[in-house]
């Protein structure tokens, strides 16, 4: 009986702990935030490849920088689904979902400001 | 190679051995002048071609009955190579074992390579520092086909490399060919397939100086096995022709005085400079006339043509902007860069000497001014005639213009180091931070970028100080993928007995063409420092199909498919090191690049090359 009594114990406390853990994955999938999902998209979906990790942009005739002067989530995902130059269009929900140019938005606009180039001594030259 | 006997080898054991082989070669005069007249060369009996005019010239030579390819050492002594890459293979074992033994192994000394492309693409980044070719030695069949991609870099960057091939003509088996240089004949400039010995030292004078005289390109001379291992019978008599550089083709002086005019009457004048400066004389030569001008100057940085910080260095966008642009050995400059109505004045070389097949030369650019000639050659004159054409009235204008520019320029330079700033801490690492911290190492040194510049998204040319000659080797000619390694490293070993600090800034894509580069350099203690664009892509690649997809309204996340270089990572600090070299990395954290660089040039300047693994963004 003192056996039966230690099993459901041990057994409750297994079984609430996998309560626990189950239910923190799903709260963790659910508090993952914008950015975190839109530094992902930024990768899925090729940002990167022309505008570098952190949308710095790359040589000049090729991707602006984009983590700075971002208006507004929708100007951005407009200028996506419609752009100018040679920025590849991302037309369609299957190509980019709405929710993923959201995100990625926020990614940008979660960078931290890059230092003014006069603050950079390595910078310095004339 | 007036006198034989100067070729005396050093003192080695091997030396030694062959003094006797060698003096079987006697020499008929010490100078060609005093055996002219009184001997007929057998060449001059053979072909009856150009006798009369060698004739003052040439060196006689009387057999002992000893080996061909001891004489073919003799008539490239001449060219002064100082060194000979090599990827050895049998049909050429009598002449490598002459430059072994007969020569001693020095000018030329042989350059171990394990690949042929290796060896072309090393003797393209060697000539861009030297100013001269080495001589190349590889298989006549597969060995070529290894080292095609390198011949036509080398022939559309103007490069004039001295490629020999071994063959075996009178045994026909799966390493032999009919015509060995055939397959590089859209892409050289001559080649010859020598049947004797004398037609020997006509073609390879001939090839050297037509590699030589600009437009240069590469040569080819095909040296069969039995040529080189005969015996020549004793008391045969061969001669060597004395070679006599030519002067560059230089411009008409009356086009050259319509072209100054134009110039001196433009509003905005603009320099466009392509390959125009071929050596430092050169590139003064441009600061001249842009400074005397007060021209603007756009450079596609194929060679060293105009200071990189220098006020008049101007974007490609003003061309749209210049009422007279003047392209100075830039043959593909597109009308369509250019403002309506504007005047493209040429000078080049460009239409001297060109081939059909393959595509390198771009849509005709209906100059309204086309001088054919060599610029450099011809920048003397027109600066002269600039200077006189210049009227007092106009100096003020001219001063104007050029303040105008200068603020130009610094207000691009003053967004290039915003651009660089962002991003700045960012892991993987800023491309700009790259360079910046490698400048900041390095500025005051004695220093050459031995690589392209248009890696790392330009960020060396913008963030540095180009102002010699030798700073920087230009881009590639062809852009093939797998030029840059082996072409840094031959650049590298002409900087070395300079004592310059070799940059290579290498793409990981290009690497991995030709990764046994590295053994090369590290066995013949070639120093320099590679630092890696490792974004483990083909990245432009990833950027088209990307945009390919897009465009036809697809997956574009599955566009990395083919183009990454990941999963896995390649250890490039561990394949270094496993071939000699000093080497650290993946560095992904931008606080650990400065010591990094540190720790490698010291091992650079201990004479050993040293590369860094650096993590980088894309671009």
């Amino acid at each position: 009986m003192h056996y039966m009594k230690e099993l459901w114990f041990v057994s409750s406390r297994v079984i609430t702990s996998l309560i626990l853990l189950i239910g923190a994955q799903t709260i963790q999938a659910q508090i993952s935030t914008a950015e975190e999902r839109g530094k992902q998209d930024f990768v899925t979906y090729m940002c990167y490849g022309c505008h570098g990790f952190t949308g710095q942009g790359g040589q000049t005739d090729v991707a602006p920088r984009i983590n700075v002067d971002v208006h507004t989530a929708g100007s951005m995902a407009a200028y996506a689904r419609n752009p100018g130059g040679r920025m590849p269009p991302y037309r369609t929900e299957e190509q980019i979902p709405d929710a993923a140019l959201s995100d990625i938005y926020a990614y940008l606009k979660s960078l931290p400001p890059s230092p003014a180039p006069e603050d950079i001594p390595l910078l310095s030259e004339d | 190679m007036d006198k034989p006997d100067k070729h005396k080898p050093s003192k080695s054991k091997e030396e030694e051995n062959s003094v006797d082989r060698r003096s079987f070669i006697k020499a008929a005069a010490a100078s060609g002048a005093a055996l002219a007249a009184g001997t007929q060369s057998l060449s001059a009996q053979v072909s009856g071609a150009t006798a009369a005019t060698a004739a003052a010239a040439e060196v006689e030579i009387v057999s002992d009955g000893q080996h061909g390819s001891d004489f073919m050492m003799d008539v490239l002594k001449q060219f002064d190579f100082e060194f000979m890459t090599i990827n050895t293979h049998s049909d050429s074992a009598g002449l490598q074992e002459s430059v072994i033994n007969y020569t001693g192994n020095k000018n030329p000394e042989l350059i171990t390579c394990l690949h042929e492309e290796v060896a072309v693409a090393m003797a393209h980044g060697y000539y861009k520092i030297e100013g001269k070719p080495l001589a190349t030695l590889i298989y006549g069949s597969v060995g070529l086909q290894h080292a095609a991609m390198a011949v036509y870099s080398a022939f559309c960057d103007r490069v004039p490399a001295f490629i020999m091939l071994g063959n075996q003509r009178n045994n026909p088996n799966s390493r032999s060919v009919q015509d060995a240089p055939a397959m590089v004949r859209d892409f050289t400039k001559w080649d010859d397939s020598p049947l004797t010995l004398n037609h020997f030292a006509q073609s390879a004078v001939r090839a050297y100086s037509v590699a030589m005289t600009p437009p240069t390109m590469p040569v080819v001379l095909s040296v069969d096995k039995s040529l080189q291992e005969m015996i020549i019978p004793k008391g045969e008599k061969l001669r060597i022709p004395k070679y006599s550089p030519n002067t560059p083709p230089a411009g008409d002086s009356n086009a050259v005085r319509e072209l100054a005019k134009m110039l001196v009457n433009a509003e905005l004048p603009v320099l466009a400079v392509e390959r125009a400066a071929r050596t430092e004389a050169g590139l003064g030569y441009i600061i001249e006339l842009a400074e005397l001008l007060q021209a603007g100057v756009v450079d596609s940085i194929m060679r060293m043509n105009f200071p990189s910080r220098h006020p008049l260095q101007q974007e490609g966008s003003i061309l749209r902007q210049a009422d007279v642009v003047l392209a100075l050995e830039h043959p593909t400059l597109s009308r369509t860069s250019l403002k309506e109505g504007a005047k493209l004045l040429s000078i080049s070389g460009f239409d001297l000497f060109t081939r059909s097949n393959y595509w390198h030369f771009g849509r005709y650019t209906e100059p309204d001014l086309a001088i054919a000639a060599d610029a450099e050659a011809t920048l003397p004159a027109l600066i002269e005639e600039v200077k006189r054409q210049i009227p007092r009235s106009k100096r003020s204008a001219i001063r104007a213009r050029g303040v105008k520019l200068a603020e130009m320029n610094k207000n691009n330079r003053q967004r290039d180091k915003e651009f660089a700033a962002n991003g700045w801490n960012s892991s993987p690492l800023n491309t700009a931070r790259v360079a910046a911290e490698l400048w900041e190492q390095i500025k005051h040194k004695d220093w050459s970028l031995v690589s392209r510049s248009d890696g790392m998204s330009d960020w060396a040319w913008k963030l540095w100080d180009f102002n010699k000659y030798y700073h920087h080797i230009g881009q590639s000619g062809s852009t093939g993928v797998g030029y840059s390694n082996p072409a840094a490293v031959g650049a590298a070993l002409a900087n070395r007995k300079h004592g310059r600090l070799s940059i290579n800034l290498q793409n990981d894509g290009d690497f991995m063409f030709l990764p046994s580069t590295l053994w090369t350099a590290a066995h013949h203690k070639i120093p320099m420092l590679t630092v890696m664009h490792n974004n483990r892509a083909y990245n432009q690649e990833v950027m088209l199909i990307s945009r390919m997809a897009a465009q036809r309204n697809r997956d574009v996340s599955r566009c990395t498919i083919g183009s990454v270089i990941d999963n896995p990572n390649i250890d490039f600090a561990q394949m270094a090191r496993s071939m000699g070299w000093y080497a650290e990395g993946p560095i992904e954290h931008p606080a650990d690049l400065a010591p990094a660089i540190k720790r490698a040039i010291a091992a650079v300047e201990s004479g050993q090359p040293a590369l860094l693994d650096t993590v980088t963004h894309p671009n």
